[in-house]
């Protein structure tokens, strides 16, 4: 199982992309070989060669555009994609189209979000990035803090490593402040 | 991880589509097109929540299509290495198992499983330690972190492991009952 898991995943895909490359060329247009792909195949093909070593989001190396993106936790997540999912609902039934018409990510990603939020209130999913964002988290951090919930400032540095970076919780004074962050969770998820 | 990004694409409409409903057309189009599909780069894209900005569209030579740069606003999911993150167990076999989380698929290796857990063959397959306190199963909950991501040109693929502090099984469904 595992040798075929490797090999699919190996040299087909490489060619796959390559291929994937050239026609992406040759359906390109003059005018937009000139200018830099921005979110072209070819890009990036070579961005994830050199960028891929260096990825890893223990020590928040996850490329510069998903660190200035807005990251979302599974509960956030889950409360737009039932919102979008009731609103294709309602389109379906009126164009009786089966509403088995969501793509598979789609689906499989909302029973994803469904099983594992940890806060289902509206409010309380509000109240907990706010409480989070007062701690001065990147936004990768704050969401992974948010989804696992740790119980105690061993896990959390533990589960997130970058926490201990950049100065911000050092030593005992640091622990105290992330007991105390992880207090403050719990207790939105107890009165919610 | 979700993200929510803004994402841009170059969308080419056929003009018996030009009219009043020239915009609802192409965000029609734009959401079958780009939904549910995966790039190494982005991940995969879970859903449109928004078009920010539809540009001047350009007529092609030839064909008379018209392109349209589109501005978007989706949620992605893309994996990271060194990510920690719950998935679901799917299978279960000598190998080791392997896990969903949303649309992407894990696998963990036996090597990455503690020692102590041995693998038991039979109706479901498992793998369990010595004493008999933790099993991991089909539709187990595991914590687990990705040591490593490979892409396809339509899908991502995670190695992941559980052999790690705070790491392994969150619930198991055959003690919940």
């Amino acid at each position: 199982m595992e040798e075929f898991f490797w090999v699919r995943a190996g040299p087909v895909a490489h060619r796959l992309v390559l291929t994937s490359v050239s026609s992406s060329l040759s359906h390109a247009s003059p005018n937009r070989l000139r200018r830099p792909p921005r979110f072209g195949v070819a890009r990036e093909q070579s961005s994830r060669m050199s960028g891929e070593e260096e990825e890893n989001a223990a020590e928040l190396k996850i490329g510069e555009e998903f660190l200035k993106a807005k990251c979302l936790m599974n509960c956030e997540v889950a409360i737009i994609l039932e919102h979008k999912y009731e609103q294709i609902q309602q389109h379906a039934s009126s164009d009786s189209d089966p509403s088995s018409q969501v793509s598979q990510v789609f689906e499989k990603s909302l029973q994803y979000v469904k099983r594992f939020s940890r806060y289902k209130n509206p409010d309380a999913v509000r109240q907990v990035r706010e409480t989070l964002s007062r701690y001065g988290l990147a936004e990768f951090e704050l969401c992974t803090l948010g989804n696992l919930c740790p119980d105690t400032s061993g896990e959390a540095t533990a589960l997130v490593p970058s926490l201990k970076s950049a100065g911000r919780f050092v030593g005992d004074a640091g622990n105290d402040k992330i007991d105390k962050m992880l207090n403050d969770l719990s207790l939105i998820k107890k009165f919610e | 991880m979700f993200f929510h990004i803004v994402l841009e694409r170059n969308m080419q409409l056929h003009p018996r589509h030009f009219g009043p409903h020239l915009r609802d057309k192409l965000v029609s189009k734009l959401i079958k097109d780009v939904e549910g599909t995966c790039s190494g780069r982005h991940g995969f894209v879970v859903a449109i929540t928004g078009v920010e900005d539809v540009g001047k569209g350009l007529i092609r030579e030839g064909t008379g299509f018209v392109t349209f740069p589109v501005k978007y606003q989706c949620v992605v999911f893309r994996p990271f290495k060194g990510e920690i993150l719950e998935a679901v167990v799917t299978m279960v076999n000598k190998m080791g198992f392997f896990a969903e989380a949303g649309p992407v698929q894990i696998f963990v290796s036996n090597h990455l499983i503690p020692d102590d857990m041995e693998f038991q063959s039979g109706d479901v397959p498992n793998y369990t330690t010595s004493d008999g306190s933790v099993k991991i199963q089909k539709e187990s909950e595991v914590r687990l972190k990705i040591i490593g991501t490979r892409v396809d040109a339509t899908e991502i693929f995670c190695i992941g492991t559980i052999k790690d502090d705070f790491l392994g099984v969150i619930s198991d469904p055959g003690a919940a009952v």
